[in-house]
């Protein structure tokens, strides 16, 4: 048995569906805003979190009133949606833990250098664990390089009877080496959280 | 092409578990690593990254009911109000608890096998406020230490085997209120740990992320 484990597996197939590039591994990746949510859930404090802006923000967690209230929080996102769910880019700096986004994400798009993104979809818990994956279609005419990949997480809420939201990265991975998704190729990224193994 | 990258996982929950006796004197100390966050941690964390924002939850509470609960505001008669494992004095049914259960920890495990209750009396515990402690960062090491005293007011001793770490679900559904109590993680220690008459036990975890 184990404590929570975080990995990743990136497939990347190519325009007629063949496997080109399979990696697999345990994750390093999360980062302080993942401590805090952690935090705030075992406390039932206020969650202390740095935003992909780069903004520290405080977020009600529960239910105070009806003008403070987390709605909910959610790593799914809709297809074309590059602000939350899984997201890729280029960025090869180390991880830190006070990393709050990647340090270059490859945008949502049709064009070169760009991936579409597909939606973020979350399995449900089949017994100890849970997977997140996303599909990465190139649609452009060139290689894309994918160096790193990140875990975002929307959180919805109201403060102070204003409405806010906010986008926070929990986790962080250098794929090195780097995966090239070519053109006319998917490149899939599943993140697997395990509690027992 | 296929590959394949080694790294350590970052994520370590530790426990640390120390007895003294009347006059405060350290008898016993022992550490290990806790490896058993059971299926309701698992489902939360899914309520939080995998629902849209307005869902449910389906949790086991440790009196073997089952509920879908709300992970968020739905309506103003569905919404989680709080959770929390931040166990208050003489309180036994949210925090950090223990056990005198050997049997090995299982996913499915909805509570301790056989709890230690709070109280005065022999084979009861008496349970102090736990301590949350603050998050500190270290480099790229992240943690937070909790605690939690247990004092032995009885007249014999406890033996105690199994630890773990209650949440309290406070939520509104169909209008109605309702407190209820699951198991996030329970471990077997590797040999029993005896308190005595007298003695207080100190039960801390330490969760720690390493990038």
């Amino acid at each position: 048995m184990a404590v929570p484990r975080l990995e990743y597996e990136i497939t990347v197939r190519d325009e007629s569906g063949k496997v080109i590039r399979k990696i697999r591994s345990a994750a390093r990746s999360f980062v302080t805003n993942f401590m805090m949510i952690i935090y705030s859930v075992l406390t039932g404090y206020e969650i202390y979190v740095t935003n992909t802006e780069g903004s520290d923000v405080t977020i009600p967690y529960g239910f105070t009133d009806v003008d403070n209230f987390l709605d909910g929080s959610a790593a799914t996102a809709g297809e074309g949606d590059d602000s939350h769910g899984i997201v890729v880019g280029s960025g090869t700096k180390s991880v830190t833990s006070a990393d709050y986004n990647l340090e270059s994400k490859i945008s949502h798009g049709d064009g070169d250098g760009m991936l579409h993104y597909y939606e973020t979809n979350v399995g449900g818990v089949y017994d100890t664990e849970m997977e997140v994956t996303r599909d990465f279609k190139n649609n452009g005419s060139t290689d894309v390089t994918i160096s790193e990949v990140g875990l975002i997480v929307r959180f919805v809420y109201k403060k102070g009877g204003s409405p806010g939201e906010d986008m926070v990265m929990i986790a962080r991975d250098l794929i090195d080496p780097p995966v090239t998704v070519p053109p006319g190729g998917v490149a899939t990224v599943k993140y697997t959280l395990r509690t027992h193994t | 092409m296929r590959g394949k990258t080694k790294t350590k996982a970052n994520v370590e929950v530790r426990y640390e578990i120390t007895v003294r006796d009347k006059s405060g004197k350290v008898i016993k100390r022992v550490r290990g690593r806790a490896k058993s966050f059971v299926r309701w941690f698992l489902q939360y964390i899914h309520g939080m990254w995998g629902t849209p924002p307005q869902n449910y939850v389906s949790i086991t509470f440790t009196d073997g009911t089952s509920d879908d609960v709300p992970c968020g505001y739905i309506s103003s008669s569905d919404y989680l109000k709080y959770w929390t494992c931040k166990g208050e004095e003489a309180e036994d049914m949210k925090g950090i608890v223990v056990g005198t259960g050997t049997t090995a920890p299982s996913p499915g495990d909805t509570k301790l096998e056989s709890q230690v209750p709070h109280g005065e009396g022999d084979n009861q515990l008496y349970h102090y406020a736990q301590d949350m402690g603050s998050m500190s960062v270290s480099g790229n090491e992240v943690s937070f230490t909790m605690s939690r005293n247990f004092e032995n007011r009885g007249s014999v001793s406890i033996d105690i085997a199994e630890i773990g770490l209650y949440a309290l679900f406070d939520y509104l559904k169909g209008g109605s209120e309702y407190f209820k109590t699951a198991l996030m993680i329970r471990d077997v220690l590797p040999s029993v740990t005896t308190v005595p008459a007298g003695a207080t036990l100190t039960v801390k975890y330490t969760i720690k992320t390493t990038t």
